[in-house]
């Protein structure tokens, strides 16, 4: 039953590494639009040109 | 080789050779494949490549020394050009930094593919920018380094391809949840989901697990976890609701999230104890947070919903007036409220006038359909005065301020619209009722239950009381008004009409009467030709039929275009006709000589709505003119009248046409013309008052005009036209997004539909919460099973709530209401009250 002690504060603080990843990802904005993240992974052309490439 | 290729091209005159336009795209294969020579021109593009081909192929070369020439270039319309030079001023710089980003509002989105294209082309065509959009919110953010005025680029490229960059401040006049708020709600859902599954987990394990019971450490860590989760979700999650609910209570004004928050902070209270005094079953922790993890889903699904509709809102509002061309003091595009009486400005073909003017062109061609209702066009002279609201009919014309944009005719009827609709009669909502007697009934009677139990059995007492509010809890009532709304919203969206709030389509399902306009509303507003007759000889003779379209070509009045625009349509009148010493006479005609002949097009009497060829004084020809009925409409005015809802069309025009028109869609003697501006708002005061007073319903209003402002603003419910200025738009109710009328009726049925599912949603609560109440009063409902009722509620809501749509079926839905009276008597006598 000792292992408790352990198994408590390890769930606990996993949990709450997964809430501040999810608060860390609204609020850097990426919950912001859903509508055009779906279709990001399809679209291509969208690679970021290198000025020295020009 | 390649650097002098290279240098070659940097001496070249990198412009299109047909349009003048600079060549962005000249990639490296075309540079090879015709490096620059002076006789070898470039084009921008198919487009221009081709029509160089044709005029040269034709021998038609000097057009381009026409072109070059001073007289064409101080000609050229105004038109298209657009400035954006306000929107670099909006990029915000990273502190230490050469980066900057900006955020615009952007129009014109429809999916995926538009995104698509505008980062496309942001980022080809500037390399060094970075631009992303955001399609759920309409904007679009750039991000770059250095000089910020590419900005101003950008935006005229991307309005070439129909998407408007504006600033967001100015977008947000409907109220649209700022970027903060709307993350804001997602975390809190997201911690109450979090924590209320966690606080389920933890119940799960007290379930199951019996000994626990005997384990006071074991019990106190799982009873304090839930405790603190708890407690993350009331204080932080549904802090929105107990800050509503205690502001509610403050000014003493009805929230449904008043007994919400009575019956949230309630259970809380009773786990809480139950925690402290190891009374296991009173902790409802599970279901408590469970019902408010929901709860918050359904009203985040209600913003989103909510929001997308907005932005259509605003692009259908379209609140930018646009700035005017000034000429003189300082020559550069401003804001309308910027010209001070004296300036001088242009107005370009098809523009409205911003302000009260005095003409200082030679001549000019004003329409003032949109003030009053008559859609032929009346020729101006130098001094003149144009009143504000006017559209420019003919070429660009130049014009003196009289008066300020405030001052102006616009902003006094904008004004005198917005005293009308503080006049309008309030219509208390069914929601809103239903949440009065929520908020007082319920902690009555709770109040009641304990104090009968204080007496006899506390502790029961307490359950009672606790299960009363728990069963009693108005979730359902807060989620399903604007769940339906939401939904209702959306429909109308797509069947072409946007509601402008939730009030609107409630009260939307009385109409009783709706009163059209006619100019622009009900037709296009312009004119068409109707029929030709021939006078002395047959209408279809070819060589009339050519000679009266070589006239009206030479002319830009309305009656000119109509005739082109008719004689288009037949190929065999575009031959060459040869005309000598065109001479246009305002107000009269287009005078011409052909082979010899004195010919003439115009009007040959003031009483005469035609206009007619003649050769040599003799008239051939009679055009029949008049403003065209869109298609469709006089089927609309029927399905109306099905539907049991009157129909009467009001007009500045003249009496006589507008008593054609009204015929012409079925309405016989159901209409009054020659009516003022102030007159129909009178009109429709006396109808709203007489329909009121007799309890019969709504007044709907429906116009296009600056005209129709103040009765817009005072029917009980205002329809802005597809057609209306921004300023009418502002002041509507409901915004028709489609060309036609068939709007007006899929409205009434989508407000039927939603009114019906209403009052399903108030009815299903009433009895579960009747049922509940009394149940729990009466001690056969515990807390418990009353706290897994919440959620289970919340869901069946919000099913019923979003899960419809408008049928042809739902029109039976009429009959059902209380129209009052029988669809097939005849409405000419049914409104005698509006004599």
């Amino acid at each position: 039953m000792e292992v408790f002690f352990v198994l408590f504060p390890l769930s606990f603080g996993l949990a709450l590494l997964a809430l501040g990843a999810f608060v860390f990802a609204v609020r850097r904005g990426q919950y912001d639009d859903l509508d055009n993240q779906a279709a990001r992974v399809v679209w291509d052309g969208l690679e970021e040109q290198k000025i020295s490439e020009k | 080789m390649v650097s002098m290729v290279h240098s070659e091209r940097t001496h070249c005159n990198a412009e299109c050779a047909h349009c003048g336009q600079p060549l962005p795209w000249a990639s490296d294969e075309q540079s090879d494949r015709s490096p620059c020579k002076p006789d070898e021109p470039l084009y921008c593009c198919r487009g221009c490549a081709g029509a160089a081909r044709i005029i040269r192929g034709l021998g038609l070369e000097s057009f381009y020394s026409i072109l070059a020439s001073e007289q064409a270039q101080a000609r050229r319309p105004v038109g298209d050009e657009r400035s954006f030079d306000a929107l670099p001023s909006l990029a915000v710089r990273d502190e230490g930094s050469d980066r900057w980003r900006a955020n615009f509002h952007i129009s014109g989105l429809r999916c995926y593919a538009c995104s698509w294209l505008v980062e496309n082309v942001v980022r080809r065509r500037f390399a060094h920018l970075h631009a992303e959009v955001n399609l759920t919110m309409g904007c679009l953010t750039l991000g770059g380094s250095g000089e910020s005025t590419v900005v101003a680029q950008v935006a005229s490229d991307l309005y070439h391809l129909g998407y408007e960059l504006s600033d967001p401040a100015l977008a947000s006049g409907t109220g649209r949840r700022s970027l903060e708020e709307r993350r804001d709600e997602v975390v809190r859902l997201g911690v109450a989901w979090f924590c209320s599954l966690n606080i389920m987990v933890l119940a799960l394990g007290e379930y199951l697990a019996p000994d626990l019971q005997h384990d006071p450490v074991m019990l106190g860590v799982f009873h304090g976890l839930s405790g603190a989760l708890g407690t993350v979700v009331l204080g932080y999650s549904s802090w929105p609701i107990l800050r509503r609910a205690w502001a509610a209570l403050r000014s003493r004004t009805v929230s449904v999230d008043l007994p919400i928050a009575v019956a949230l902070l309630a259970a809380y209270g009773y786990s809480m104890a139950g925690i402290m005094l190891w009374r296991s079953e009173w902790i409802y922790l599970d279901s408590l947070t469970g019902a408010i993890a929901l709860l918050l889903s359904g009203r985040w699904l209600q913003s989103a919903f909510l929001d997308r509709a907005t932005q259509a809102m605003d692009d259908a509002l379209m609140l930018r007036e646009g700035p005017v061309r000034r000429l003189s003091p300082e020559p550069g595009w401003v804001d309308p409220s910027g010209l001070l009486p004296g300036h001088i400005f242009e107005v370009g073909p098809g523009e409205i006038v911003p302000v009260d003017c005095a003409v200082e062109s030679q001549s000019g061609e004003m329409s003032l359909a949109a003030l009053r209702g008559e859609f032929e066009t009346q020729a101006v002279v130098r001094g003149d005065d144009v009143p504000s609201g006017a559209i420019n009919g003919g070429r660009p014309m130049v014009a003196r301020t009289i008066r300020r944009s405030r001052d102006s005719g616009i902003a006094r009827t904008r004004s005198l619209a917005a005293r009308c609709s503080l006049g309008r009669g309030v219509i208390t909502t069914l929601t809103e009722k239903w949440a009065r007697a929520f908020t007082w009934g319920v902690p009555a009677m709770a109040i009641g239950v304990l104090s009968w139990g204080i007496g006899h059995d506390p502790a029961e007492a307490m359950h009672r009381a606790l299960a009363l509010v728990l069963v009693a809890c108005p979730c359902a009532l807060g989620m399903a008004a604007p769940l339906i709304f939401s939904r209702g919203a959306a429909l109308g969206l797509a069947r072409g009409f946007v509601v402008r709030s939730q009030r609107v389509l409630e009260s939307a399902a009385r109409v009783r009467l709706v009163v059209f306009d006619k100019t622009g509303t009900m037709t296009r507003g312009r004119s068409v030709v109707r029929e030709v007759r021939g006078v002395g000889r047959s209408a279809s003779d070819e060589r009339a039929l050519a000679l009266a379209r070589a006239l009206a070509e030479t002319s830009h009045h309305h009656a000119s275009r109509a005739v082109v625009e008719y004689l288009e349509r037949k190929p065999q009148t575009s031959r060459l006709v040869r005309l000598e010493d065109v001479r246009e006479e305002f107000g009269s005609g287009i005078h011409a000589r052909c082979e010899g002949s004195e010919v003439f097009l115009g009007k040959v009497s003031d009483a005469a709505h035609g206009t007619v060829l003649s050769v040599d004084g003799q008239p051939l020809l009679a055009f029949d003119l008049d403003d065209e009925i869109l298609p469709g409409t006089a089927a609309v005015m029927n399905e109306i009248r099905q539907l049991g809802v009157e129909v009467f069309v009001l007009s500045g025009d003249h009496p006589e046409r507008t008593a054609d028109i009204a015929r012409r869609v079925g309405l016989e003697g159901g209409a009054e013309g020659g009516v003022s501006p102030l007159g129909k708002l009178r009109r429709i005061m006396t109808m709203a008052k007489r329909a009121g007073a007799h309890r019969l319903g709504g007044v709907w209003m429906v116009g296009n005009g600056l005209n129709d402002l103040a009765a817009l603003a005072r029917a009980d419910l205002g329809i802005a036209a597809v057609s209306a200025p921004p300023s009418v738009r502002l002041t509507s109710d409901v915004l028709l997004l489609r060309e036609g009328l068939e709007g007006v009726a899929e409205l009434i049925r989508l407000a039927r539909c939603a009114q019906w599912r209403l009052r399903g949603a108030i009815g299903i609560a009433a009895f579960y919460n009747v049922l509940g109440i009394m149940a729990a009063a009466l001690g056969y409902l515990s807390p418990w099973v009353a706290a897994i009722l919440m959620p289970l509620s919340s869901m069946g809501v919000v099913s019923w709530s979003t899960g419809w749509s408008v049928g042809p079926a739902q029109v039976q839905v009429g009959p059902q209401l209380k129209t009052g009276r029988g669809v097939e008597r005849r409405w000419k006598s049914s409104l005698s009250y509006s004599r």
